[in-house]
């Protein structure tokens, strides 16, 4: 069942923050005997502790909205693009989910997309519109059972608390590297030099060696869950190969997504930062996307015990443990959908990004030889010329 | 001292029972749950073929037996009950719909009908939804039934009548039949 993984992925989590917690308070300790040796290291512990916990709270409490801004995310209603809202209510009946996960819209050409969100209940759901115009229904529904299974597995919730921890350890080793000035004023004056030299030694290496380890701890767990998400949207539409066919039109795809930074690009579902040269680094956020591909390619059936399989045959090694598989049925894969009603997918495009003009009290002009003028709210001006035929709109420019 | 043993697998026994039959209720509301989903998408159909059949027929008026077949399809899927009932009927209206729609293919203009490609997206759509809860539901019911039937959960399950639940089945026996040919 899906429960055993979401429990086994808990356990894991409990892991890394264990190990985060550790980190920090060590680092805390050796910065605090650093500091000043005749003190008590506990108070910078206790610093130190108390800015990991505001860190976590400001990320459980702000992320999500601080998500959707960094990507410039819109909120669109179900008649936005019917057939997306259609494919994610599907997805959330094949989930057995609650509620309807909130849809939002980046208006880029880049085919990407990412899940936003605590637990199933408070979630979002993040698409760019070039993946819109882009992909067929069998292949959205691919992406989409995937974001939802990030979101059902709680990885974006443990994509919030990895981040606030690995930030509040770069901010640690940070504030540590500025304040060493002072503390060399004060060591010259000690007289167990000796001591302080192995403490100073142990700190310069916690400060380079603790960030970069917990992040090859990160990226690693990160990579895991990416596969497992694969793995959960084959289970959830019963059909892989749309999925596949997704991330190959992903790969070919030659845009470059524009609203991201580095706290956000590991939790879109392929790698926004563009150079394949590093694709089988240990930093790598993202697993390589022709591997995730083959692995799709070759299930044939849509249960975990398939997917293991699929993956031991293409990376040889486990991704699940046995006491999962072992709660698992048979799972027989389906036919691809019957094709939806044939339609302009640049139409729909060109249709979407009007709505999100119009979000933006743009004002549109439908002049006589048929173009339609976008014109900015900010733009303060009396008439506007056609560029194309050269009419020239005159008096209260209002939508018409 | 060893008068404390029998009590603690008294006691222990006692709490299992009380787990594994809030676990079996807990199972058991979880499919009535997703059965009250395939409902829902069931009424969502129903309410949308009047409407598809009015658009077709304004353009393919001729159909007259297509048409006929989905309107009584439909009442006869709106009067079924009971699971089996229920999944025998729809799959005849499934059926009926698809019928419809490999008409409407001979149509270019109903085709290019706004209206009519809404309600296309909607009801394929529908038959989407109904195949998702349906796959949600067997799964539900397959997991309680293995429950249900394995040791030690089947002494609690029979000793407070807990019954093997109904699954949706996926298509009807016509469906299956090789279709004949004659020469």
């Amino acid at each position: 069942m899906i429960w055993e993984l979401i429990r086994s992925n808990q356990r894991k989590s409990v892991a890394l923050f264990f190990f985060l917690g550790l980190l920090i308070v060590t680092m805390g300790f050796v910065f605090g005997v650093i500091l000043d040796p005749r003190g008590d290291p506990t108070i910078i512990i206790f610093v130190s502790l108390i800015i990991w916990l505001a860190y976590s709270a400001l990320a459980y409490f702000g992320g999500p909205d601080w998500l959707l801004r960094v990507s410039a995310a819109r909120q669109v209603t179900a008649d936005t693009d019917r057939r997306l809202f259609n494919v994610v209510e599907e997805m959330k009946i094949a989930a057995g989910l609650p509620t309807m996960p909130k849809i939002y819209i980046m208006n880029e050409d880049a085919m990407n997309a990412l899940a936003v969100g605590r637990n199933p209940e408070n979630s979002s759901i993040v698409v760019t519109s070039g993946l819109l115009s882009r992909l067929d229904r069998d292949e959205l529904q691919g992406v989409v059972a995937h974001e939802l299974s990030h979101i059902i597995n709680r990885d974006a919730l443990f994509m919030t608390f990895a981040g606030a921890a690995l930030g509040s350890v770069a901010l640690l080793s940070n504030l540590f590297w500025r304040s060493l000035g002072f503390a060399r004023f004060k060591s010259k004056s000690s007289r167990d030099a000796s001591g302080i030299v192995v403490f100073w030694i142990l700190a310069l290496a916690l400060a380079a060696v603790g960030v970069v380890l917990a992040q090859i701890f990160y990226f690693a767990i990160a990579r895991k869950r990416e596969y497992l998400a694969d793995a959960s949207a084959a289970r959830l539409t019963r059909y892989p190969q749309g999925l596949a066919s997704a991330l190959e039109k992903i790969d070919d795809s030659a845009e470059v997504l524009v609203h991201f930074n580095d706290i956000t690009a590991p939790m879109f579902i392929a790698n926004p930062v563009h150079g394949k040269r590093f694709e089988y680094l240990i930093m790598n956020t993202h697993p390589p996307i022709k591997d995730r591909i083959k692995i799709l390619r070759r299930l044939s059936g849509a249960s975990y015990k398939d997917y293991q399989l699929a993956y031991s045959s293409v990376m040889r090694k486990r991704l699940i443990s046995n006491r999962i598989l072992n709660a698992e049925r048979e799972m027989p894969l389906r036919q691809p959908l019957s094709p939806a009603p044939a339609e302009s997918r640049i139409d729909i495009k060109r249709s979407i990004g009007d709505t999100l003009l119009a979000a933006d009290d743009f004002i549109f002009l439908n002049c006589a030889c048929g173009l339609k003028i976008k014109v900015p709210p900010q733009l303060d001006i009396r008439t506007i010329d056609c560029p194309r035929c050269g009419h020239r709109f005159a008096g209260s420019l209002k939508a018409t | 001292m060893s008068a404390l043993i029998p009590l603690v697998i008294f006691l222990a026994v006692g709490l299992y029972l009380v787990m594994a039959y809030n676990s079996l209720v807990n199972l058991r509301n979880q499919i009535k749950n997703a059965w009250a989903q395939i409902d829902v998408q069931l009424k969502r159909r129903h309410d949308l073929i009047p409407n598809l059949v009015e658009t077709v027929r304004g353009y393919a008026k001729h159909e007259r037996d297509v048409f006929e077949n989905v309107t009584a399809a439909r009442s006869r899927a709106m009067g079924a009950s009971g699971v089996g009932e229920k999944s025998l009927t729809e799959n005849s209206l499934s059926s009926a719909i698809g019928r419809l729609f490999a008409v409407a293919e001979n149509y270019p203009e109903l085709k290019a009908n706004t209206n009519f490609l809404a309600l296309q997206e909607e009801l394929s759509s529908t038959e989407n939804r109904i195949a998702f809860a349906r796959q949600n539901y067997n799964d539900q019911v397959l997991f309680y039934n293995n429950k249900i039937q394995m040791f030690p959960s089947n002494l609690v399950a029979t000793w407070f009548k807990f019954l093997k639940e109904e699954f949706f089945e996926i298509e009807d026996k016509a469906q299956r039949e090789v279709p004949k040919v004659n020469f």
